[in-house]
């Protein structure tokens, strides 16, 4: 009987391995660990260098009905700075490509996600750092008959002052929402609308003749960051410019 | 005297510690006792003095219990009924991946047909191997449409391992220069329209595939350019291909 059933159970891890690689390999190979995801990534951006995660967080959905679980990475290869998330559903992990886009930069990269801007970069001697963000409203009308597309800027334009907080020695993390964003940034008075809030309000696309009331679309823009480094004694040391993309500025 | 067998199955049955076995090892002794007793009477013997006899004949219940228990290992039971239970789950998963993976596993059908697509580049393609890949770009056609020039020009991919999804996403960082200078990436302008001229952009891929990938770009310009060089200097890498289009133009 053990000998019958050891044959058994040999048979039975032989046929688990199989249809595991099968799902697996069906699923596209996905990685469940920063450390796999950071290969991943390696193979899919031709990375001739190790990637070393800087940063991580994991955080489910903070949606009802929605089970998905994410993955935010800021990693380094060489001097290239990367960003990416993953985008858990069950066995399925895949790289996230909606409002999360991956992002390289071979000097310093700037990207937001969720109140928070992120910025990489070689910072060894900065012991703090301030980023001011320029948002100008930029709303853009389509003519439904001719398709022509007719882009105002301005004149409103408004600063955003963010301290930054070192979390490792290159990389600066600016919270931008200082409390739980609101939905509904048309119903926040304008003195206590955050970035968030105006940048959706300020980036939108209208259908001709059809006012705030209609529908609408955000778009997608470069805002300038200027990020201010500053020694320990609280010296200035390099301004950066850079931008980040409208959409990850986005309260989604 | 059925009574009688009943127990003393039960009490064989009763020293046997993985419990999933047991109504197994009963059927067993009763077929075993069934035949004893037809043999029996085959021999001539009253139907109830052959039970009687029969089941004298199966010995003491406690110790052929024990034995019974030695072979049926606990341990061995249960790493036997995980692995069933094993098998069930990954099928599941299996199911549930085909009905939820959103073309997931066509896709592995997909990148089979794709892996077999490969056509090798041309002999006099420039080449440059990295830890990842060997890339190859090879010059296709330049062709006149609505009064622009269309140059073609291949890069093929060949990975050295297959787990990864494509690496179309770094196409978009690769930085192209033509005899007179560099060339953007086709992309939307700010009034959310395509640029007419002097930009590239990728026209066909194999790009869902195992490890071989193939990409169709073009320079879209209002002349005719000598060659083109592709540089990626990113993670490490700086390497560059060139193709020139002097003998096709």
């Amino acid at each position: 009987m053990s000998r019958n059933r050891t044959y058994r159970i040999i048979r039975n891890l032989l046929i688990c391995l199989l249809i595991g690689a099968v799902v697996y390999a069906c699923l596209g190979f996905p990685p469940y660990t920063v450390k796999g995801m950071c290969r991943q990534m390696e193979r899919d951006y031709l990375l001739e260098e190790p990637l070393e995660p800087l940063y991580s967080l994991r955080e489910n959905s903070r949606y009802m009905n929605d089970h998905a679980r994410y993955t935010f990475v800021v990693a380094r290869s060489g001097d290239t700075y990367l960003s990416f998330q993953y985008e858990q559903n069950f066995l399925q992990n895949w790289r996230y490509y909606q409002h999360v886009f991956p992002k390289m930069s071979n000097s310093v990269l700037c990207t937001g996600r969720n109140g928070v801007l992120y910025v990489a970069g070689p910072f060894g001697n900065a012991a703090s750092a301030t980023a001011q963000v320029t948002v100008e409203k930029t709303i853009m009308t389509i003519d439904p008959d001719t398709e022509e597309r007719q882009i105002a800027r301005g004149p409103e334009k408004r600063t955003f002052t963010f301290q930054g907080e070192k979390a490792r020695e290159d990389l600066f993390l600016f919270q931008y929402r200082s409390g739980k964003s609101d939905l509904w940034p048309e119903q926040v008075p304008e003195a206590e609308r955050e970035l968030e809030d105006v940048v959706d309000l300020w980036y939108r696309s209208y259908l001709k003749g059809e006012g705030d009331g209609s529908g609408h679309g955000w778009l997608h823009d470069n805002v300038p960051v200027q990020v201010t480094l500053y020694d320990e004694a609280g010296a200035p040391l390099e301004t950066l410019d850079l931008t980040v993309d409208t959409y990850e500025l986005h309260n989604w | 005297m059925e009574r009688r067998f009943e127990d003393w199955c039960w009490k064989v049955t009763d020293q046997v510690r993985f419990w999933p076995d047991r109504a197994e090892i009963a059927k067993e002794l009763t077929a075993h006792y069934e035949d004893h007793v037809k043999d029996l009477e085959r021999l001539g013997y009253e139907r109830e003095l052959a039970k009687q006899r029969a089941l004298g004949a199966m010995g003491d219940p406690v110790e052929i219990g024990k034995a019974l228990d030695k072979a049926h290992k606990p341990w061995l039971g249960w790493l036997w009924q995980f692995t069933r239970g094993l098998i069930l789950v990954l099928l599941a998963a299996c199911l549930v991946v085909y009905l939820h993976a959103n073309g997931r596993v066509n896709d592995a059908g997909y990148r089979i047909q794709n892996q077999l697509a490969w056509r090798a580049p041309s002999e006099g393609a420039d080449r440059v191997e990295t830890e990842q890949a060997t890339l190859c770009l090879s010059p296709g056609q330049i062709t006149k449409e609505d009064g622009h020039i269309h140059a073609a020009f291949q890069l093929s991919v060949k990975m050295k391992d297959p787990f990864g999804y494509s690496p179309n996403y770094a196409i978009g960082y690769l930085e192209i220069t033509d005899d007179r200078g560099p060339i953007p990436l086709q992309e939307w302008t700010a009034e959310d329209t395509w640029p007419e001229v002097g930009y590239w952009r990728g026209l066909q891929s194999t790009d869902t595939s195992w490890t071989r990938y193939q990409w169709t770009m073009e320079l879209v310009l209002d002349y005719s350019p000598e060659w083109v060089e592709v540089r990626y200097p990113y993670g490490g890498n700086d390497w560059t291909l060139r193709v020139e289009w002097e003998e096709m133009a």
